[in-house]
């Protein structure tokens, strides 16, 4: 009798295992392309997947966490401060520093205990304080395993493509392993506009303008179709970019009549004051030298 | 031969004890269990390939360190615990106490004998740490590993001292638990439950002022990110502050212990 309760309470978990498995939708929670540890993790591959790009940011400055730092891994082709901060530097505490988390002791009443007093003096000793920037190739690398784990965990975080994408062509200064993984992740999801521009970038770090201009019109393409879809500012963000580059890069080939029309485009969706203007400025100067040229 | 010279020094009577507690080690499979998982963690990550790059060592040192700490612990305290509970448990307790030993000696033996297993798994821990971190190319024998190994060997005394202690109030289930959390607690939280401290008023910070104070410190003996991130070796001055730290936590945690044991009637 028991034997026959075991057998039927298998037979039925092994049909109700069967029937969950025929349909992909269970049987791939986060579509079949996801890889083998997005699967595993379920929902909480994107809560992973973003801690491993905090993690890769601690490495960055040394395994310390600084909120504060203003320089971030991300240095992109376009930012005008690009290349300026990209030296090691460090910053060792001082009582006048503004920027850290300053220690209880300093911070507080009179009234502090100085077995507290005494444990935030060797905390700081033994742990290191400051910080400090990664560079160089043999430290730079270091980076890489956490944002390989934020795309492994979870293969729809294109913020951390962007990342790895720029760690590896501009500061590894291994674009082609760059195009590999974007060419990757653009076969797996190619209607995404910001994949599109970081291949874009990378291209222009390579100095292949033609591919660059290529992959900006088919990322403008799916940006607009991305914006109709869902608007939001991240995604206004992307478009605001591509009109950039396009319109610097027709600049650029003297494509005067191109590159006016995407700066027009470019002001009508800026969301900063200053890059409204300098689109103005930019559609004034162009108006103004192809009314010399004729 | 009079009675004094028949009556074994200190020495030779923990070492005996000190012996058990080594072949303890040998014939319990916790160690071994311990060794293959980190391996089997950290082999995977040392042959992974990262977008075609090598030479990341970092994070596998981080790993390594972390794998390192948490098995330790969980060593040095099922050990720490183990050393009187079963001894009670079992009753073999009485042909020892029957012997010329002091209970204080006992204790102190029983210290040492776990201590001993844990610093030898500690050692074989380090060794290993110090030839896959040569392996990858980053940090050999350096100043700044030796002083990780002496601090984390300082920080497995209190360890140990604190679960004996607790394993003569306690259950040992429950001084199992209690040191496992004490311990990961102190070494996760320490470092920022001071600021937690200030930040909140009356009865609460009072508690935690006290808290802060009685337990030990294990953050003070951490170095994985200093020897991880390569920020170089810690100043002589805090390097002892640490230890007679350490040092005195153990002596304070053995006291209570013998103190505990000589009242309690077996």
């Amino acid at each position: 009798m028991n034997n026959t309760k075991v057998f039927l309470l298998f037979f039925i978990s092994a049909c109700t295992a069967l029937f969950c498995f025929s349909f992909d939708e269970l049987k791939y929670p986060h579509g079949k392309k996801a890889d083998i540890l997005s699967q595993l993790f379920g929902e909480g591959s994107s809560a992973l997947s973003d801690m491993a790009v905090r993690k890769a940011d601690v490495y960055y400055h040394g395994g310390v966490m600084n909120d504060e730092c203003e320089e971030t891994m991300l240095h992109l082709p376009n930012s005008e401060n690009a290349d300026e901060h990209s030296d090691e530097h460090e910053h060792v505490h001082d009582e006048n520093c503004e920027h850290h988390e300053q220690s209880p002791t300093k911070r507080h009443d009179k009234g502090v205990c100085s077995i507290i007093g005494f444990a935030s003096w060797l905390n700081s000793e033994i742990h290191p304080s400051g910080h400090k920037h990664l560079s160089g190739g043999r430290y730079e690398k270091e980076v890489l395993p956490w944002l390989w784990t934020a795309l492994k965990t979870n293969d729809k975080n294109f913020e951390a493509y962007r990342t790895a994408a720029y760690w590896l062509a501009k500061r590894m200064k291994k674009p082609k392993e760059a195009e590999v993984l974007l060419k990757d992740a653009i076969k797996k999801y190619p209607d995404e506009p910001l994949l599109g521009l970081t291949l874009a970038e990378v291209y222009m770090a390579m100095k292949d303008q033609n591919n660059a201009l290529k992959m900006l019109k088919t990322a403008e393409k799916s940006w607009r179709a991305k914006k109709n879809e869902n608007p939001s500012d991240d995604i206004e963000w992307v478009g605001q970019e591509i009109y950039t580059y396009l319109a610097a890069t027709y600049r650029i080939n003297n494509e005067t009549a191109k590159a006016l029309t995407y700066y027009q485009q470019l002001a009508k969706i800026a969301s900063t004051e200053y890059l409204r203007t300098l689109a103005e400025k930019r559609i004034r100067e162009l108006q103004k030298s192809s009314k010399s040229t004729k | 031969m009079n009675s004094a010279n028949n009556t074994p020094s200190l020495c030779i009577k923990i070492s005996a004890v000190v012996r058990l507690g080594l072949l303890e080690l040998i014939r319990r499979k916790d160690f071994y269990t311990a060794l293959v998982l980190a391996l089997m963690i950290l082999i995977p990550l040392v042959t992974v390939n990262i977008f075609g790059v090598e030479g990341a060592v970092r994070y596998i040192r981080e790993a390594a360190l972390l794998l390192i700490w948490i098995f330790t612990i969980i060593i040095s305290v099922t050990t720490g615990v183990r050393q009187m509970t079963l001894e009670v448990e079992n009753k073999t307790i009485l042909p020892l106490l029957a012997r010329p030993i002091k209970r204080s000696e006992i204790i102190l033996a029983k210290f040492f004998g776990a201590y001993s297993a844990s610093f030898i798994c500690l050692f074989v821990f380090y060794l290993l740490f110090g030839l896959i971190s040569a392996s990858r190319g980053g940090i050999v024998l350096n100043y700044s590993f030796f002083q990780a190994f002496i601090l984390h060997a300082v920080a497995l005394m209190i360890v140990v001292s604190f679960s004996i202690t607790l394993s003569l109030l306690l259950t040992p289930s429950a001084a199992n638990t209690i040191s496992l959390i004490v311990c990961f607690g102190m070494l996760m939280f320490g470092q920022r439950a001071a600021f937690y401290i200030h930040s909140v008023q009356g009865f609460v910070r009072i508690l935690g002022t006290v808290l802060y104070s009685l337990l030990p410190h294990l953050e003070f003996f951490d170095m994985r990110t200093r020897l991880t991130h390569e920020w170089g070796a810690v100043g002589t001055a805090p390097l002892l502050t640490a230890i007679v730290y350490g040092c005195l936590y153990t002596f304070a945690f053995l006291a209570v212990s013998c103190n505990i044991f000589k009242r309690r009637a077996i």
